[in-house]
């Protein structure tokens, strides 16, 4: 049924909000590195063909406790396909399946996660640049894309940026939850600075690099519980170190995190900020104002509670434009778009959960 | 109304002191450079007696690692979390909504003089 909608212009202005869904954690997947191998130069090809390189090493000791490994079970493909790899598998799961109207790509390519050899990390970056617009995002105007760097090296991060930023279906720089460095650091503004003079969001997402307080706990379901503690790490590095009072018009957005944790991170942080601002005197904003005009966090997996918890969740937070929806396809615990908040929430609230925050998140949707 | 608080020489040159007007709670405090200011002597955010904490000179930051120590902007620092009161509007630095009340204050025949 979609494929016909290649190469139809999509235009989002002509999306039913009260039906339209904006997915903004979807996540594609090469069959194998070869699929990068025509966008790298020859040198850095060996690495790969002749060797040995089999992708950012994995650290963490976990395997996901469900026979469909790391993918929902319903969506785990037959015949040694490998999930999210094709845009049929994505079409019919999650456009037609979850009623999706249009998703953003973020990859599961964690290329920042490296802590050395630059150089090649930066080229294997831009060959999944390339794979991604031209195997998913030209062939589907309902997708959009990231643009994925290597932070540590921010310069060449910002040139990257600055290299596919630029293309229309483009929307975001993505950044793993890495949990040895600050991107609050100055040494990263780069990074910040081209994400804003392209019209990008920074995207931030755990990965297996993510490590809690504890480093990796003994099981799998106690450093899932702490992802959001993480990204709480990170989202504080970037309020002190001054990164919005440099950029008001950054928007930063947090996936996988859920959003019941904002409340309680606005509370603290300002009462942290009205005691000690002495030591951050370039922070001109209260923590929650930076929150309620820069942030923005993806549902899934969203903490399960009832229709009055929830409203007086967005009570708390103070703005009912913080919320995006989104799925995690094609992971494990995956949520439904259409199902994943209680019933009876008003409809304004829903479209705007569901459709609105994106679009006054992204520049380059509206 | 005016009040008399103290004899001038009373106050401390470069410091706080506190005092009861009209049966309230007020902190007078003199800069180094000899401007007085009157402020409601109780925090807004528990009631810690802003008379007990530190007279200190705002710091500015125009960027990341960058601190500026003004030369004119006095605050009092609460003595139980640190918020920094602003000696001449009373406000928050950190958070704008919440102010010190402050009153008008003034030296006449050598008293200090609160109008409330």
């Amino acid at each position: 049924m979609a494929t016909d909608l290649d190469q139809r212009p999509f235009d989002i202005g002509a999306l039913d909000p009260r039906t339209a869904v904006i997915d903004v954690d979807v996540h594609e997947q090469f069959q194998s590195l070869n699929d990068l191998l025509p966008y790298l130069d020859d040198h850095w090809k060996r690495y790969i063909v002749d060797y040995g390189w089999r992708g950012v090493p994995k650290e963490s000791p976990y395997g996901v406790p469900s026979t469909g490994g790391n993918t929902r079970l319903d969506w785990k493909p037959e015949g040694g396909v490998v999930r999210a790899s094709t845009l049929e598998l994505m079409r019919s799961q999650l456009f037609d399946g979850e009623g999706v109207s249009l998703a953003i790509l973020n990859g599961m390519f964690h290329i920042s996660s490296m802590t050395g050899w630059y150089e090649f990390a930066t080229a294997v970056a831009s060959a999944y640049n390339d794979w991604q617009i031209e195997y998913w995002l030209e062939p589907e105007p309902r997708l959009r894309g990231s643009v994925h760097v290597v932070a540590h090296d921010p310069s060449a991060a910002a040139r990257e940026i600055d290299r596919v930023g630029g293309h229309p279906q483009i929307v975001q720089v993505f950044l793993p939850t890495v949990t040895d460095r600050e991107y609050g650091d100055p040494f990263y503004r780069p990074i910040f600075e081209a994400a804003v003079r392209n019209d990008l969001v920074v995207t931030l997402h755990h990965g297996n690099e993510t490590k809690t307080t504890l480093g990796y706990p003994r099981y799998f379901v106690e450093w899932h519980n702490a992802i959001p503690h993480a990204n709480m790490c990170q989202l504080t590095s970037i309020i002190f170190n001054g990164v919005f009072d440099a950029l008001p018009e950054l928007k930063l957005v947090i996936l996988e995190t859920g959003g019941s944790w904002l409340p309680h991170y606005m509370w603290r942080a300002d009462q942290q900020y009205r005691g000690l601002r002495l030591e951050v005197p370039w922070v001109k904003r209260m923590p929650s104002e930076h929150v309620r005009s820069s942030v923005r966090v993806a549902t899934q997996p969203f903490d399960e509670m009832s229709r009055k918890h929830f409203e007086m969740l967005i009570d708390q937070m103070g703005s009912d434009e913080l919320l995006m929806v989104s799925t995690d396809y094609p992971h494990f615990d995956a949520d439904s778009p259409l199902r994943n908040l209680p019933g009876g929430l008003p409809d304004e609230l829903l479209e705007k959960i569901r459709f609105r925050n994106a679009l006054a998140t992204f520049p380059k949707l509206r | 109304m005016k009040h008399a608080v103290c004899a001038a020489d009373e106050l401390p040159a470069d410091g706080v002191l506190p005092a009861t007007v009209d049966g309230i709670a007020v902190v007078i405090v003199r800069t180094a450079t000899g401007e007085l200011h009157a402020l409601r002597d109780i925090c807004p955010h528990q009631g810690a007696l802003l008379s007990k904490g530190s007279l200190e000179a705002a710091v500015d930051g125009p960027s990341v690692g960058v601190y500026e120590l003004s030369d004119t902007r006095m605050i009092l620092r609460c003595p139980w979390h640190g918020y920094e009161f602003d000696v001449d509007t009373g406000r928050c630095l950190a958070d704008a909504s919440s102010r010190v009340r402050t009153y008008p204050v003034t030296v006449e025949d050598g008293m200090v003089v609160v109008e409330r």
